[in-house]
């Protein structure tokens, strides 16, 4: 990496973190209603350890997988058991605890519970996640009524279909899993500034050009790359379950981008975070 | 008029959190077409940020020149075929407008005809049908130029897509990364990269 490139990143790296630190807050909801409880215990659900079968479906596939959680490291633990024989074992992270986070799901989110089901041999209870703009997707969960965890999971555009879903097939918890059973990672839900209604920077690179955003359910990730000469401008998406992935060539005196957002989001939000990218000749 | 009205009330009941579900509907149809009124939206949202004393120092995200230079010294992610479409597309959609401003392929309009009331068939007793021309004759040139031009910026939209395509298969890995971090369930997100089949068009959502 040349100097300049390093001395950049080091501006960047310092403007993020104090950007960060401004942002940082105290938690600004309180969890009264039954929905707003289920919520935080859903994402409060990795303190019991489990192991368990799921089946996932996407556009015309399905999967299933074994899981579990967590192992020495604190990490989780699966294997794609139609991918081949004997499949390797692969690690997923823990996702990020935090109360800030759910305050910021129940602002952009309207959560609703619903009826009772058994899944997995488990008694579960439904919640509904409604989003109250249309910048987000709709989600369903089925809640294990003594953990609190996911164990299906519905996602639906903004039409109502279904764009991709799991449930366990079969689970088995385990024991309360305590600080001290393993080397917990440092996870930070880093809050950055807002970009778009509801949606908040939670990394910048902007040397390599890659930001993340999430509204702390969904998740944008855009990327930044010079256009190919002679490209026209245009758009274009695609969306493979509930991934959407949208490209827009910008071209002209401010510049030439491709940028290409990749999310759990509807393509109005991928519209609008393209929007949202300065070009050269705007930013200085 | 009455219409961009409307729009910035159903914005401000929105905003209130007091939009209904079919004004919510028909503002999303508005809002996925209309820039003018996604930026109206953004502004609107950073202002109730402000009130609500956030952080919104710098709410855009920033690709300054600087940026820009250092990107344009790495190798672009995006010397694939996919890109000599997109530019034979390119060649092709320049010599048809003839140096017109391009615009994004799904904001811009489909050029009108010139001239359509070509005439209707009329019916002759002991003859074939003919066109009668009613003293309008369509201009055939600039008909066949328009729909030149939209099959180029069809092309085009085309090309995108199938970037777009490219685009998740190799960056979706760093995006469920990412994602994985808030996602209820991130070993989801694992399994997005390896079902390979052919993505479905983006037509609506």
């Amino acid at each position: 990496m040349s100097e300049s490139m390093t001395q950049w990143a080091r501006y960047c790296l310092a403007l993020l973190v104090g950007v960060m630190a401004e942002s940082a807050s105290a938690v600004e909801c309180d969890f009264t209603s039954p929905a707003e409880r289920a919520l935080e215990k859903m994402f409060s659900h990795k303190d019991v350890s489990f192991a368990g079968t799921v089946l996932f479906e996407r556009a015309g596939n399905r999967q299933f997988i074994t899981v579990s959680w967590p192992d020495a490291e604190g990490q989780g633990a699966m294997r794609r058991m139609n991918a081949s024989v004997n499949p390797p074992i692969e690690r997923w992270p823990s996702p990020v605890k935090s109360p800030e986070r759910i305050c910021d799901v129940l602002r952009m989110y309207s959560p609703a519970l619903g009826a009772e089901r058994v899944v997995a041999g488990r008694l579960t209870q439904q919640l509904s996640l409604r989003p109250k703009d249309p910048l987000r997707l709709a989600h369903r969960f089925d809640l294990d009524a003594e953990t609190g965890m996911a164990l299906a999971m519905a996602t639906a555009g903004t039409d109502g279909q279904v764009l991709e879903r799991f449930e366990y097939a079969h689970i088995q918890f385990g024991d309360i899993a305590t600080e001290t059973a393993f080397e917990r990672p440092d996870e930070t839900y880093s809050r950055g500034r807002a970009v778009i209604p509801g949606f908040f920077l939670m990394s910048e690179d902007p040397v390599n050009g890659v930001f993340v955003v999430s509204d702390g359910l969904a998740t944008a990730s855009i990327f930044v790359e010079p256009l190919l000469a002679g490209a026209p401008p245009g758009e274009g998406a695609v969306i493979e379950g509930a991934t959407l992935t949208y490209t827009r060539g910008v071209t002209g005196g401010e510049g030439r981008l491709l940028i290409s957002v990749l999310g759990e989001i509807p393509v109005v939000t991928a519209r609008m975070l393209a929007d949202a990218v300065r070009t050269p000749g705007v930013a200085d | 008029m009455i219409g961009d009205e409307r729009d910035k009330e159903a914005l401000s009941a929105l905003m209130d959190g007091e939009a209904q579900e079919l004004e919510l509907r028909r503002l999303l149809s508005a809002i996925a077409s209309d820039a003018a009124l996604r930026e109206r939206w953004r502004r609107q949202q950073q202002v109730s940020e402000l009130l609500q004393n956030r952080d919104i120092q710098r709410p855009d995200i920033d690709v300054s020149k600087r940026v820009a230079a250092s990107l344009s010294h790495r190798s672009t992610l995006s010397r694939n075929p996919l890109w000599s479409m997109a530019v034979a597309a390119s060649v092709t959609f320049a010599v048809v407008m003839g140096g017109q401003m391009l615009i994004p392929s799904a904001e811009r309009p489909v050029s009108p005809l010139i001239s359509d009331i070509g005439g209707a068939v009329v019916p002759v007793m002991g003859a074939q049908p003919v066109q009668a021309s009613l003293g309008a004759k369509p201009l055939p040139v600039t008909n066949r130029q328009a729909e030149e031009a939209s099959s180029a910026a069809r092309q085009v939209g085309a090309a995108y897509e199938r970037l777009a395509r490219d685009r998740y298969l190799s960056l979706n890995g760093q995006h469920a990364d990412a994602a994985a971090l808030i996602h209820p369930a991130p070993y989801v997100l694992s399994l997005h990269t390896d079902i390979g089949a052919p993505a479905k068009d983006q037509d609506s959502q």
